[in-house]
């Protein structure tokens, strides 16, 4: 009788919300240096099993923030818990159930991939039989006996990436795993993670490609300047800005064109000088492009390469700041 | 098995296997050095020689006012002997000096040869394998002859001096010079050679255990300084005719203590320099004025009295000067300890105070 009526109440968006462990908890955390502010007071939780991609421009605070939550760095203020743990009093239990990869690691110039490896295995305790498993994952075999000095950019992203997963942390951080890698280097990659997802690992990492916040994760968080400005999944994201697609076309000159600010339907106005580009949010193209093509015609405005399609994530980061994600 | 001691401490040799122009620099260079410096010093037949005299102060003594009659203001004699085919000249200085002192005045290689009046009688102490000093007595013999008209009795199993050379002064100042730099590069570098490259962090976010990491640094740096000192002493050995003639434990006791003291320093040298231009002029700050002061090369009691405390102080000196004690006066543990504790407490201050500020991440 009372169990019925506790439960009754609850809605059951909310059930299903308690399914959802919280694994990493972030509590209005701040990070400055000198006089600035690299992450501002920022609160996130990050769910079991929810693979979560960091996006923003360069300097955004993405490496800051997750240097925080490996342990790395610590924040001026606000706590990290991350399966109920503080990194001040259970950093032995935490660094056993998590793997990461830093922004940036050069390896010793003179040891092999393989006692590269072979020395991290034993960090963890770990027999040298894993160290030989995880050279094979990361698709180093044949490099097993080079020097790290030797290795290409991609390979060393690989070492990188199979020391993060040597553990088979409970949780995986990685900060800018492919960049700098071609695209046939980067999907290795992609594959590499999404076979460890298999074993129920939490993954959060940090991109600057679009695609690869796709593929891998179902969580997108845009950063700028410390703050969080976009926070949810890929589809609500761009509903949430209220446009879907968008019409993108040059033009010449150096003045606003005044008329494009008049027109009906049209969610948002993004007009690049630089480039000499123009964006238009909108929701249902084939209703407002006649009216825009009018218009541009009525005001003797000429536009030049007009492109018509789906907005994706680089698209809503320009709007919502005027800047590229790859900036 | 897999662990994680053994394979950080294999690192070290692995990169020494791999990078073999380290071995040279830090092997084959000191012997190098010690040969070249050795021979051009310690066999050349110096042109100034220097004698000590004991002067016992209760008897006037005939011998005494003739060599003074014989020498300048300087205390030295200038010596020619009578024109002809086989003329030659030298110089000798000397110093009059207690019975006590003579002998440690030999010992440090500043006289080569003594000389005390007995009994309308002089004895004449110097070592018959020194060259130096057979030279010394052979001059000596011709002016005694000429111009003293003395006879001699040649006393020469007292000393066997063989810390009378450059090479007996030097090698140990080697060895130092040795462990010093093997700690300041091998441990303060490689730790903000790893900073630098964010490997440290890295390795500390893996986890490893920071003491196993320190350890090995440790632990590898001895081992290498160890074999380049046994090296320059097999060197010594067949090439300079040099023995330890103190006690091992105490060469052993100084050796360690001297790589605590260096360690400790390097430490705090490496503990948060994070580019390498200001890691390099750390180690240098520190190093140079070391290498400068703390006689290594050239012995620091040519250098003005009022520093000699500072000089002193100097880890390095600590450490060269009861190296050279051993190796050349016949120190044992009990003329050392002073040196081996100092050294000993400044390796642990200074590796305290490292690690409280160190930067891991
Ligand atoms: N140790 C530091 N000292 C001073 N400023 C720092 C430090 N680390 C980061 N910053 C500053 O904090 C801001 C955020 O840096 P962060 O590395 O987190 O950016 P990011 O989003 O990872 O950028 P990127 O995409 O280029 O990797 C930057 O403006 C950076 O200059
Ligand atoms: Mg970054």
């Amino acid at each position: 009788m009372s169990s019925c009526f506790l439960i009754w109440p609850i809605p059951l968006k909310n059930l299903l919300k308690m399914h959802m462990k919280p694994i990493i908890k972030i509590n209005e955390i701040t990070k400055k240096f000198k006089n600035l502010t690299a992450v501002d007071n920022l609160t996130i939780n990050i769910n079991e099993g929810e693979n979560t991609a960091i996006l923003g421009p360069n300097g955004a605070g993405k490496t800051t923030l997750v240097e925080m939550i490996e342990g790395i760095q610590s924040p001026n203020s606000g706590e990290i818990s991350i399966l109920n743990m503080n990194w001040k009093n259970n950093e032995k239990e935490l660094r056993k159930i998590i793997g990461l990869s830093l922004q940036e690691t050069r390896f010793i110039d003179k040891i092999t991939v393989y006692e590269t490896m072979l020395l991290f295995a034993s960090f963890y305790g770990l027999k040298k039989e894993k160290a030989e498993e995880m050279v094979i994952l990361s698709g180093l075999n044949d490099k097993k006996d080079s020097l790290t000095m030797n290795l290409s950019g991609g390979q060393k992203q690989k070492l990188s990436l199979g020391i993060a997963l040597i553990n088979d942390p409970k949780i995986i951080i990685l900060d800018e795993p492919t960049t700098g890698l071609d695209p046939h280097a980067r999907r290795e990659i992609w594959y590499t993670l999404k076979e460890q997802k298999k074993k129920n690992a939490t993954l959060l990492l940090t991109t600057h490609y679009m695609e690869e916040a796709e593929f891998l994760c179902q969580r997108i968080i845009i950063m700028y300047q410390g703050k969080i400005i976009a926070d949810g999944k890929i589809n609500d994201l761009l509903k949430y800005h209220g446009a879907r697609e968008l019409i993108e076309f040059s033009f010449y000159g150096k003045k606003e064109p005044q008329f494009l600010f008049d027109l009906p339907d049209v969610k948002d106005v993004n007009i690049d000088f630089e480039e000499s580009k123009i964006r238009l949010y909108v929701n249902n193209i084939s209703k407002i492009l006649p009216i825009v093509l009018t218009a541009a015609n009525k005001a003797k405005f000429k536009i030049l390469d007009l492109q018509c399609r789906k907005m994706n994530l680089d698209d809503l980061f320009l709007s919502l700041t005027g800047k590229s994600l790859n900036e | 098995m897999n662990n994680s001691f053994i394979n950080l401490l294999k690192i070290h040799f692995l990169e020494y296997k791999r990078e073999p122009a380290v071995l040279f620099w830090t092997i084959i260079f000191p012997v190098a050095l010690s040969l070249v410096l050795g021979v051009s010093f310690s066999k050349k037949d110096q042109v100034f020689q220097r004698a000590a005299i004991i002067i016992d102060l209760d008897k006037d003594n005939f011998f005494l006012s003739k060599i003074k009659n014989n020498i300048n203001e300087n205390n030295t004699l200038i010596y020619q002997s009578a024109k002809g085919q086989n003329s030659y000249g030298f110089h000798m200085k000397f110093d009059f000096v207690n019975r006590e002192e003579a002998f440690k005045l030999i010992k440090k290689g500043l006289v080569s040869i003594i000389l005390e009046p007995y009994n309308n009688n002089i004895r004449i102490f110097f070592d018959k394998n020194n060259s130096q000093a057979e030279l010394a007595f052979f001059q000596l013999k011709s002016f005694l002859a000429e111009k003293v008209n003395v006879s001699y009795e040649i006393v020469s199993e007292e000393i066997t001096v063989k810390g009378g050379r450059y090479i007996d002064f030097l090698l140990p100042g080697l060895i130092c010079l040795g462990i010093m730099n093997s700690a300041l590069w091998g441990i303060g570098w490689s730790f903000i050679e790893l900073r630098i490259k964010k490997l440290l962090r890295r390795m500390v976010a893996a986890p490893m255990k920071k003491s196993e990491f320190l350890a090995s640094h440790f632990i590898s740096r001895v081992i290498m300084a160890a074999v380049e000192m046994l090296i320059l002493c097999l060197f010594g050995y067949f090439y300079f005719n040099i023995t330890i003639s103190g006690s091992l434990y105490a060469l052993i006791a100084v050796f360690i203590c001297g790589n605590l003291a260096f360690s400790g320093i390097a430490v705090l040298v490496g503990s948060r320099a994070q580019n390498s231009r200001i890691g390099n002029g750390l180690i240098n700050a520190v190093s140079i004025p070391m290498l400068i002061l703390s006689g290594i090369f050239f012995s620091y009691i040519n250098l003005p009295e009022a520093i000699h405390p500072v000089i002193k102080a100097l880890p390095l000196t600590q450490l060269a000067d009861s190296l050279r004690l051993v190796f050349n006066e016949g120190a044992n543990f009990l003329d050392v300890w002073f040196s081996c504790v100092y050294l000993s407490f400044i390796g642990f201050m200074t590796s305290y105070f490292g690690l409280k500020i160190f930067k891991w991440y």
